[in-house]
């Protein structure tokens, strides 16, 4: 019973470095995972039934404008689920948008037209 | 919230999945990483020092409350004065469900998959058997026996004591099915088929076997009565009285089908978390299958997993064969399954927390405009969001790791108290090392996915 009690608080001792450690780093985390740097501005190519990227991880900052480059053959729409939703219409060809996300979370932007997910934005 | 140029505001857009806007950010791997060691450790502290005798297991009686309270509780007035409010409410949300809109702030679908569905575990854990109180369907069984002259608790049969919670754990199938995987799950028409057969379904299974029906099929009825066994609130046979959450888990009857309605629950929400993975998505995108089938398929093995790994877990001891009273190892995993309660309660508040606050501030001004015309009906239709917690997003995820592992150290407590009662004393330690690591992986699971699965 002593030798168990003597291991179980060792192990406390460890988790508790452990714990330490971890809220330590936590701090960190925004800067040891920084959005990526060159992400502000994002290109998006509809061509036909496909859309590129598909299924991306794209970093934004909190209330950092998101440049969205959009090249297509037809028109629509980007669906931008964030809370309150919001929607981009985008025309045959070229279009340039921004994008301002200011409130943290993680952020699907999909063509509904394509039932594609084109992006999950990481907003910190 | 700003958007520059082309821009258009649209407030009734539909996800290509439930219902909701922005998801949480995953929480920060160090942390996930302290609170699985944690509960790694306290489990076998737990396992190693915690009491050898029984503790919970016949702390029956409880703290019988003030009369006076408990008068009011089991009065008639208060009574029905929750039966009309409860079906005043049904009726309020049907006329929106049926006559409103298809759009998705139609008040209906919030109420249905934030306010219902997420909200009867908070208010099961404050204030007990909640659902039972309010449900509808319950009120109109007593109704219609009124009418009739027949007595609500009586129905043509009796109950098979062998279907125990089954009927339920299909029905919370169902229910996460047409929340997580019907594509259609956003739109009114799929809500209302659901509703509909459920209705059905709870209404002629109480005419054939009485109202014990809504204790052992009701999806909502039997996940609020299990979250209630966490509350303080339990019953000394008709008796209100305060018991200690850990006294009143030990109280589960542990009917057949307890694992899998445990199951359910515990492998819907991580699948609803796996889901929304990209390596997920682009998995069913390469896999070029119908969505909805792969989606389908990959619920029932998360239901299935969760089911199978703590059924093993659970047998996996030693038993006394000799005596006459000795435990059967295969009603071992329906004797323990209420342990897992805790961690499902953990793991729903770390998933669904910002869903329900924020969600649920916009189903609360949702409702004052059923018809979705601009009306204000209740008065909360000029409400705004408070979006505090994600703009907090490292006190929101230590709330959510600190659920966990507060779940994970109650269900591990549990798991322990009634293992020492069920097992021989020779099997006392070894018996619940199963238990032990499959509830370990569980947590670490759950960690892992609200880290986002990276």
């Amino acid at each position: 019973m002593l030798r168990a009690l003597r291991l179980c608080s060792l192990l406390v001792v460890v988790v508790l470095v452990v714990g330490a450690c971890g809220s330590g780093s936590n701090g960190n985390t925004s800067s040891s995972k920084p959005a990526t740097s060159g992400t502000t501005t994002l290109d998006i190519t509809f061509k036909g039934n496909t859309v590129t990227p598909q299924g991306a991880l794209v970093k934004v900052k909190a209330g950092t404008p998101l440049k969205l480059h959009i090249v297509a053959d037809k028109p629509g729409e980007l669906h931008v689920h964030s809370s309150p939703e919001q929607q981009i219409a985008y025309k045959a060809g070229t279009t340039d948008a921004t994008l301002t996300l200011d409130k943290p979370g993680i952020v699907e932007m999909e063509s509904h037209a394509l039932d594609k997910l084109v992006a999950q934005l990481e907003v910190r | 919230m700003s958007l520059g140029l082309p821009q258009v505001e649209v407030p009734f857009l539909v996800p290509m999945h439930g219902l909701g806007g922005a998801k949480d950010l995953p929480i920060p791997l160090p942390l996930a990483v302290a609170a699985a060691t944690a509960a790694l450790v306290i489990s076998f502290c737990v396992l190693a020092l915690a009491w050898r005798t029984p503790r919970y297991q016949d702390a029956g009686r409880g703290r019988p409350v003030p009369s006076a309270l408990a008068r009011l509780v089991d009065g008639a007035a208060f009574e029905w004065t929750l039966r009309v409010l409860g079906l005043l409410f049904f009726a309020y949300v049907s006329w929106a469900l049926i006559r409103g809109p298809d759009l998705v702030n139609n008040p209906a679908l919030g109420t249905f998959y934030v306010l219902v569905w997420v909200g009867l575990v908070p208010a099961s854990l404050l204030f007990g058997r909640v659902v039972r109180a309010l449900s509808p369907v319950r009120t109109l069984n007593l109704l219609l026996a009124r009418i009739t002259g027949g007595d609500p608790a009586v129905g043509l049969g009796t109950y098979p004591a062998r279907l125990g919670y089954w009927p339920a754990a299909l029905g919370l199938f169902a229910f996460v099915w047409q929340e997580l995987v019907n594509p259609q799950s956003a739109y009114l028409g799929s809500v209302r088929i659901w509703l509909a057969a459920y209705l059905a379904i709870m209404l002629i299974g109480a005419a054939v076997f009485g109202d014990v029906w809504f204790e052992r099929a009701d999806p909502f009825e039997v996940y609020s009565n299990l979250l209630a066994k966490l509350s303080v609130w339990g019953r000394d046979g008709d008796r209100l009285v305060f018991r200690s959450p850990l006294a009143n888990l030990a109280t589960v009857a542990s009917l057949p089908g307890l694992v899998g309605v445990v199951a359910v629950l515990f492998g819907s929400t991580a699948f609803d978390s796996y889901k929304d993975t990209i390596a997920w998505q682009q998995f069913v995108i390469n896999l070029r299958i119908n969505e909805q089938v792969t989606n389908s398929i990959a619920l029932l093995v998360f239901c299935l997993i969760v089911g199978v790994s703590f059924t093993a877990a659970a047998m996996s001891t030693g038993v006394e064969r000799s005596e006459r009273d000795a435990v059967r190892r295969s009603a071992l995993p329906d004797l323990l399954a209420h342990s897992v309660i805790p961690i499902i309660v953990g793991y729903m508040t770390a998933h669904y927390l910002s869903y329900l606050v924020e969600q649920g501030q916009m189903t609360l001004m949702q409702l004052s405009d059923p018809m979705v015309d601009g009306s204000n009906l209740l008065g909360t239709a000029n409400w705004s969001v408070n979006y505090w917690l994600s703009f907090h997003p490292s006190l929101l995820a230590v709330i959510k790791v600190l659920a966990v592992v507060t779940g994970h150290v109650v269900g591990v407590v549990a798991a322990h108290d009634r293992a020492i009662k069920l097992l021989p004393p020779k099997h006392h330690v070894t018996g619940q090392i199963g238990m032990l690591l499959v509830m370990v992986a569980y947590t670490a699971t759950g960690l892992y996915l609200l880290m986002g699965g990276f």
